[in-house]
């Protein structure tokens, strides 16, 4: 298994930078420029991910506002030196990233990540978002069975799987968002589905 | 259960990360087994499964929050919305210099200390006077005490990050033919690299030459003196006397000159407090390192070394009731988690219980 093949740095552009015929070096350039534009269509782009990302570690998503805003006014003021690794997706994050940490608010987030799921899961309507099998008794049943056991999982760990499942970033965008190697976002990777196969064998989902 | 399953290939499976040939290969292995089949496919719907609502936000709100802020319209109402400051904070930096010494290169130095939060502790650096009994006599001091972590940078432009409870010094004459600075603790340099003026750091019983890189070393007292190297390339060698390390003391079998290693990326060296030299080569970089931004990684360490280590973090004392338990193996990462659940989570795995009196902590078997 070729480290390469992970490493990749074609991520998928997101759907508005799609729209705007963006890709990543072109928003750059054009921040670089000080292209007001291209800031708010990163801003629109990514605000609300961000803020749910920078939840989980502050516990608030009143305080993830006002850092993941922090994120962007800093990111303006230094656009001239604005310089990617990988992408702009990966960049956010690991800023984001940083700013909670260095925010002092990173607590042990399990209760409040669930908590917060199950809450919407109560007050939204599921269908908008659970596949196929939306909206029916099953489903709803398998997703709580699945939340409890990313609630079971070491932060880094969920953070890892919820960057995938839920940003698709691939695994040198999710290494650098967590500030740890692509070696240790494999292992985390395996490791929450190994947690994740174990947890629905014991809530009598899969065979043992 | 078929237990042979790959599951970091599941993984980017089921994030659609794998080759074509990769997907095809794990499609094949998939389909040769019924219950394969099916825990694969339950694994697919737990991942569909485990999508989390958005938030609802005002996305509308906080773009104009952002957008006056940064100044690219004017507030609609005069009002402008507070700015803070997005320069990483310059935290209080105590100098305590006990007689007046000229100033020379210092003034310009004038090292900018940026404070990196370490749970809720405050920062303090203490610079104190040196006798003048050796070459780095005249230098300067920067202290960090058990949790607290410093960056500052040397008047060449090299970053240094100064772990907890280390000791960095820095000549006065830093720069002028040389460039050494004397360690004892953990420390990680960036440094800019001068051919004609090598960078050195001295340790108690060792001497790593930067040859163009970032790399970390970690020598505190009583232990073996570790070097990790993230880029470029670091000669380490025992420290011979005379070493210019105040720390430094003659020691009859260093003198029997052990070789130097010269260290590529993702290699570690070792000297040990006899002056023996070992390398490892493609070590986790990333997990020795990670404490310069904020984590400590233990990966499978003794116990006896976990908790110096989390003593030096957390600014606690923990102890063992037994030293047979030094020897259980531990593996974990730690930020600026409460002490209670550091304890819960050294504890429960090893079947440990503790008990707590101010900063000690003793752990003892359930």
């Amino acid at each position: 298994m070729s480290r390469s093949l992970m490493d990749r740095d074609d991520a998928p552009a997101s759907p508005a930078q799609q729209a705007a015929g963006l890709d990543d070096a072109e928003l750059v350039r054009r921040l670089r420029m000080g292209d007001a534009a291209a800031f708010e269509l990163v801003f629109r782009t990514y605000y609300v991910p961000l803020c749910t990302f920078v939840s989980v570690h502050t516990g608030s998503l009143e305080v993830a506002e006002e850092l993941v805003q922090d994120v962007f006014a800093s990111l303006w003021e230094r656009r001239d030196h604005l310089e990617l690794r990988s992408t702009l997706q990966a960049y956010l994050y690991g800023a984001a990233r940083k700013r909670a940490l260095s925010h002092g608010a990173r607590t042990r987030i399990e209760r409040r990540w669930v908590e917060r799921v199950l809450r919407r899961e109560h007050d939204a309507p599921t269908a908008a978002h659970a596949p196929a099998a939306d909206g029916d008794l099953w489903s709803k049943e398998l997703r709580a069975a699945v939340s409890a056991i990313l609630e079971r999982m070491p932060e880094r760990r969920r953070l890892t799987y919820m960057l995938s499942r839920d940003r698709n970033m691939s695994y040198a965008e999710i290494a650098e968002a967590l500030g740890v190697s692509i070696k240790t976002v494999e292992v985390q990777m395996g490791r929450a589905l190994r947690d994740l196969r174990d947890g629905l064998a014991a809530a009598g989902w899969l065979e043992r | 259960m078929d237990s042979s399953i790959d599951w970091e290939l599941l993984g980017r499976y089921l994030a659609g990360l794998c080759t074509p040939e990769e997907r095809e290969a794990f499609e094949r292995w998939v389909a040769a087994d019924e219950a394969r089949a099916d825990l694969v496919a339950m694994m697919r719907r737990a991942w569909e499964a485990s999508g989390t609502l958005p938030p609802q936000l005002d996305v509308d709100a906080a773009w104009k929050r952002v957008s006056e802020r940064v100044g690219i319209r004017p507030p609609a109402d005069g009002h402008r919305a507070a700015t803070e400051p997005s320069q990483p904070r310059i935290l209080p930096f105590r100098e305590s210099r006990a007689h007046p010494r000229p100033q020379r290169r210092f003034a310009r130095a004038a090292a900018a200390v940026v404070g990196l939060a370490v749970g809720a502790a405050l920062w303090q650096l203490a610079v104190r006077p040196e006798p003048a009994t050796d070459p780095f006599a005249a230098a300067r001091t920067y202290t960090t005490r058990p949790g607290q972590r410093a960056e500052l940078r040397l008047p060449d432009g090299t970053r240094v990050v100064l772990s907890v409870a280390s000791t960095l010094r820095v000549p006065d004459s830093y720069g002028d033919r040389s460039r050494s600075v004397a360690l004892e603790g953990e420390a990680y340099f960036e440094v800019t690299h001068d051919e004609a003026r090598p960078f050195r750091v001295h340790t108690a019983h060792a001497v790593a030459t930067d040859l163009g890189t970032r790399f970390g070393v970690r020598a505190y007292a009583g232990d073996a003196v570790t070097v990790v190297v993230r880029e470029g390339a670091v000669s380490l060698r025992p420290a011979a006397p005379p070493a210019g390390s105040p720390d430094a003391r003659p020691r009859p079998d260093a003198a029997a000159a052990q070789d130097s290693v010269v260290l590529a990326p993702g290699d570690l060296g070792r000297v040990d407090t006899t002056g023996r030299v070992t390398a490892e080569r493609a070590v986790a970089i990333d997990d020795h390192l990670a404490w310069t931004d904020g984590r400590l990684v233990l990966a499978d360490v003794p116990l006896a070394q976990a908790i110096v280590q989390l003593n030096r973090w957390y600014d606690i004392d923990i102890r063992l009731a037994d030293d047979s338990l030094g020897s259980l193996r531990i593996t974990g990462e730690f930020a600026a988690e409460p002490i209670s659940e550091v304890l819960r989570f050294l504890t429960a795995p090893l079947g440990l219980e503790y008990d707590r009196e101010g900063r000690v902590i003793t752990l003892r078997p359930n």
